[in-house]
């Protein structure tokens, strides 16, 4: 396999995404296409995956040409504490060769590391197929600061999308939490009811990811439906995205 | 005097520079004796590739005066008439030196029957078998400080004779449980707490340290005891394994000696790995669990369980690698005592279900009691063609170092793979036998070149002398007639009566030793191997088989799987019983239904198949249900997907089970005895060139201050983090602190999935459909 080599001018955001994966896979195998860099994985309880693209258009440095698709399988731990090493300003640069991938931080000065590429059986993950009734475009601080509020009450939130706006609410014995998107609301950017629903997730999965995932984007594009999957969008800038799917809890 | 014993152990000792041959044995009226016999001298023989007499001549020169006697003698190799000379030494030890110095001589093609134990050349050249009668027509009493009833020098050969009764031994069963705070006990280090032993006269004994831990006084009072009951039978559970090396390496540390034999000797190590108690047999009841597929996990318990024992749930069952914790603990102790206890029981339980069947297998194949159970069956096999061969002047070709070769084997049918109902299997195990007997297959009488009155194989057109009658043949017909002869005694006795039960063990031995020529024929550690002799007796039996099949198929009756020597037939009756009328009367050779099983599970995989015989059996063939790297956890859980398809025939509630430990692990409720994995460290830890997760655990445990070396059973536990390589995320377990370090991931996808896998992905079943949480179905299920 010859070289390859990637740039992405911010690194630190570059190192938001990667937390946010993180959040929910240990390992897994990003893919260098023509179109950009690629991540489709399971969480090991294979209730949630997670669906990353950002676009070549999105680095400074791209390969012109791939003849093939190029995997790089990541351990997340240990990338994510090479990324610590980032500075302000930093761009990062990513080279595979030799079953290594050499990590570039370039600031005033350019500092190098590599990590072993991991072999992961690659598992092909279907596109998801769901059709949603509910989409509404929120702040992601606000969701981030709605899921925190639930998960001091209990372990799964409910999603309850009414005419008036999206509700988000938890209970238990130890009490109540009620949270309200209102439609037109000062953070709901966009409300498409189709037909009301309303669905119940696992906290543990939604406060992880999205109190990681809000850094990235400052609105999240929220869709559901009644007793099916959620799907969380981030945007990131050049039309890349990163999306989580979580399947709803069953009762 | 005329003396009549039971032949238990024989030894020889060299006393002055001459050898003697120690039998000891009982005695027709109860008493235990030592016969000397000073008259045997130990030989070998040079076969010369020149004149005979040449070759005597240089070895005179060379060898006359090392030695007692140079003779040229007439005998048989591999069929054919040969000169050779006889070279008799003074005592075994010289037979090494001087076998080394013939091979030189001039016109030495190579020299025989020199790496013969002394012992067993005795035995054979005397034509007698240990386990069984003797007679010595005059026997001289003399004195000896040997620990026996009485002593005599034979003044004549001894000859055996045929009797079936066995004398009154005295049996005792011992166990030992030993401090092993540290994993692997340490006889440096780690104190003996408790043998128990146990005896038809005195029941249990408990030797039980006090609580310094002081163990040379309890075996001290131990050997007093056993000295005192002096038993003829020794028997444990993995005592070669772990018993005797422990109990010797212990007592020489506090400095106590063992004298446990019948000549005041400590046991020591001999041949295939077992410890011999001189006078006495020691036999180690695990040699021959180990060889019974049925039994899958091969545990004391479980072995105890399976023969009707001891059921598991009415015992006390202890981890083993804990009892220092049930020592420790006062308010245990009492439990690791009951556990000691029922282990003890269990081990003698064992004893009188095998040791009946082990004592007809040394007495057919002429292996003394204790060595029978830790020899191959190969070996074993050797033996009794060896006897044979003896007989006829045939002598043994060397042991050779054979590079591996395949040959075609036997028919190995596709199985049809799925839940099959109603099955019976057809065993037509014995029909190799038959077909070496009926064709005259043996390495004697195979003809290399042209041959006008020879039966010639199929496919391979080897061809085999008609007559004489060869060794294999000429010892199966032997093994045959025995047989017939004792069945035919049986009925004179009520059934399950002792004396029937004794010829029953009788006639299956000598049947399982037949059976056991054909496999023989294609051992490449065989003295007798010749390839040819394998590769015939496969044709004629493929030949056989494929006609079988045929005839099945005119029959209308459906064939599921066929491998070697059974077929798995649907069970209609009349058809199968038209097809074994058709094999004995058409084809003559006797087979039978072996069993029924009312459902069996098939994979694509040969060889590879579950089944519930009508008995409620469960059979596991091929399946990795003791693969070395899976826990506890996904033995157990294979084990019951296995039972519950067979027993329900429903597939969900294989599912529902397999979810509910998945459920389990996830929710942190298991036993961390369940989830450890274990390993045997085979070469000390520096020359482990890849860091395998036991090697890696093993280091965890030298940094953490335990000794641990070759030969050690490692038993780690996979944990998080650590990152990618399995080897980076396991820790002994003996260094685990709370349960939550356990990576439960790993146990559900890569032990218990797979393990219920091997059996459900035949019954259509998808690994998604156990991974299912509690919590929603997977993500997957939405996205289709």
């Amino acid at each position: 396999m010859s070289e390859v080599k990637v740039t992405y001018p911010d690194a630190k955001e570059f190192s938001e995404i990667i937390n946010a994966i993180s959040a929910l896979i240990e390992e897994a195998s990003f893919t260098l296409a023509s179109d950009g860099l690629k991540l489709r994985a399971l969480d090991p309880s294979r209730t949630a995956m997670v669906d990353l693209l950002i676009p070549r258009e999105a680095f400074e440095e791209f390969p012109e040409s791939l003849s093939e698709e190029v995997r790089i399988g990541v351990n997340f731990d240990d990338f994510k504490k090479l990324l610590r090493r980032i500075k302000k300003g930093d761009k990062i640069g990513m080279e595979v060769s030799e079953g290594k991938l050499r990590v570039r931080l370039i600031g005033k000065a350019s500092r190098t590391m590599t990590l072993p590429l991991i072999d992961i059986g690659a598992e092909e993950l279907p596109t998801p197929k769901v059709v949603y009734t509910v989409l509404a475009k929120v702040s992601s601080d606000s969701l981030n600061e709605a899921l925190k509020d639930a998960d001091v009450i209990a372990d799964a939130v409910k999603f309850d999308a009414k005419d008036d706006g999206l509700y988000i609410s938890a209970s238990s014995d130890k009490g109540d939490v009620e949270v309200k998107f209102e439609k037109e609301g000062e953070v709901m950017f966009e409300y498409d009811l189709k037909e009301p629903a309303t669905a119940k997730y696992s906290l543990d999965y939604l406060v992880d990811t999205v109190s990681k995932a809000y850094r990235i984007s400052d609105i999240v594009t929220v869709e559901f439906a009644t007793q099916k999957p959620i799907a969380l969008t981030f945007e990131i800038p050049m039309g890349g995205k990163l999306t989580y799917y979580i399947a709803p809890m069953i009762e | 005097m005329e003396l009549t014993f039971w032949l238990l152990d024989i030894t020889y000792g060299v006393v002055g520079n001459a050898p003697e041959l120690r039998l000891f044995g009982i005695t027709d009226d109860g008493r235990r004796a030592l016969v000397i016999d000073k008259s045997f001298r130990p030989y070998f023989y040079v076969l010369p590739s020149d004149d005979v007499n040449t070759v005597l001549t240089n070895i005179k020169r060379k060898l006359e005066s090392r030695v007692l006697g140079i003779e040229p003698v007439k005998r048989r190799l591999f069929g054919s008439d040969v000169d050779v000379i006889k070279i008799t030494a003074t005592i075994p030890e010289k037979v090494r030196e001087l076998r080394e110095l013939a091979a030189e001589i001039p016109g030495v093609k190579d020299v025989l029957e020199a790496d013969i134990r002394f012992s067993q050349r005795y035995l054979l050249d005397m034509g007698i078998k240990p386990s069984n009668w003797v007679v010595i027509d005059q026997c001289e009493e003399t004195k000896g400080n040997y620990q026996v009833d009485l002593v005599c020098l034979a003044k004549t050969r001894p000859r055996m004779i045929e009797e079936h009764k066995l004398p009154n031994f005295r049996v005792l069963a011992l166990d030992i449980e030993v401090y092993n705070p540290r994993g692997m006990p340490n006889p440096d280090r780690d104190p003996i707490i408790i043998i128990s032993t146990m005896t038809k006269e005195d029941g249990i004994k408990m030797f039980v340290v006090d609580d310094n831990k002081n163990d040379a006084k309890i075996i001290r009072e131990f050997v007093d005891y056993f000295r005192k009951y002096d038993p003829d039978i020794v028997v444990g559970y993995n005592n070669n394994g772990f018993d005797w090396p422990y109990l010797v390496n212990r007592s020489s540390r506090v400095g106590v000696r063992l004298t446990l034999s019948r000549m005041g000797s400590p046991p020591e190590p001999s041949v295939y790995g077992h410890w011999s108690i001189i006078g006495r047999a020691n036999v180690d009841l695990y040699n021959f669990i180990e060889e019974m597929s049925e039994i899958k996990v091969k545990s004391l318990d479980r072995a105890a369980e399976f023969f009707g024992v001891m059921k598991r749930s009415e015992r006390t069952l202890i981890p083993g690698h804990r009892i220092y914790e049930y020592w420790d603990d006062k308010s245990k102790r009492d439990l690791l005592l009951k556990y000691a206890k029922d282990d003890v029981i269990s081990t003698y339980g064992l004893a009188e279900k095998l040791l009946p069947f082990a004592i007809q297998l040394s007495s057919i194949s002429g292996l003394p009691l204790d060595q029978v159970g830790a020899s191959s069956v190969g070996a074993r096999v050797e033996w009794m063609i060896f006897y044979e061969a003896v007989k006829r002047g045939e002598l043994a070709p060397n042991r050779e170092e054979r590079p591996y070769e395949t040959y075609r084997g036997a028919v190995v049918l596709e199985p049809r793979p799925g839940l099959h109902e109603n099955i019976a299997v057809i065993d037509f195990s014995s029909m190799y036998p038959s077909i070496m007997m009926k064709y005259n297959v043996s390495p004697d009488t195979l003809v290399l070149g042209d041959c006008d009155d020879c039966y010639v194989a199929p496919e391979v057109n080897y061809k085999f002398r008609k007559s004489p009658e060869g060794l294999y043949p000429g010892l199966l017909r032997v093994l045959v007639e025995s047989r017939r002869k004792v069945r035919d005694l049986m009925k004179n006795y009520p059934e399950n009566s002792p004396d029937w039960v004794l010829l029953n063990e009788r006639q299956r031995a000598l049947k399982i030793m037949a059976n056991a020529m054909y496999g023989y024929c294609g051992w490449l550690g065989a003295r007798w191997y010749r390839r040819e002799v394998a590769e015939s007796v496969t044709a004629w039996g493929r030949n056989l088989l494929k006609t079988v099949i045929e005839k099945a198929r005119s029959l209308g009756l459906p064939i599921i799987y066929g491998d070697t020597d059974s077929l798995f037939v649907k069970n209609i009756s009349d058809k199968v019983d038209a097809l074994i009328n058709y094999i004995d009367n058409e084809l003559g050779f006797d087979v039978k239904v072996d069993k029924v099983y009312r459902r069996v599970l098939f994979t694509e995989a040969k060889k590879r198949y579950v089944g519930l015989t009508v008995d409620g059996e469960i059979d596991i063939v091929g399946f990795e249900a003791v693969r070395g790297d899976w826990a506890e956890i996904a033995k157990d859980v294979q084990e019951n997907v296995a039972e519950i398809v067979l027993t329900t025939g429903d597939v969900s509630k294989a599912v529902a089970y397999v979810k509910s430990v998945i459920d389990k692990l996830k929710a942190y409720q298991f036993d961390i005895d369940d989830i450890i994995i274990w390993k045997t460290l085979d070469k000390s830890l520096n020359e482990y060139k890849v860091l395998t997760p036991h090697v890696a655990a093993a280091k965890q445990l030298v940094e953490a201050g335990y000794k641990v070396g070759k030969g050690d059973m490692i038993g780690y536990v996979v944990v998080k983090g650590g990152g990618a390589k399995l080897a980076y995320k396991v820790k002994p377990y003996i260094l685990i602190k709370d349960i939550r370090e356990v990576d439960v991931d790993y146990y559900v996808e890569k032990q218990v999935v797979p393990a219920a896998m091997r059996i459900l992905e035949v019954l259509g079943v998808k690994e998604s459909q156990l991974m299912e949480g509690k919590a929603g179905k997977s993500i997957l299920d939405y996205f289709s």
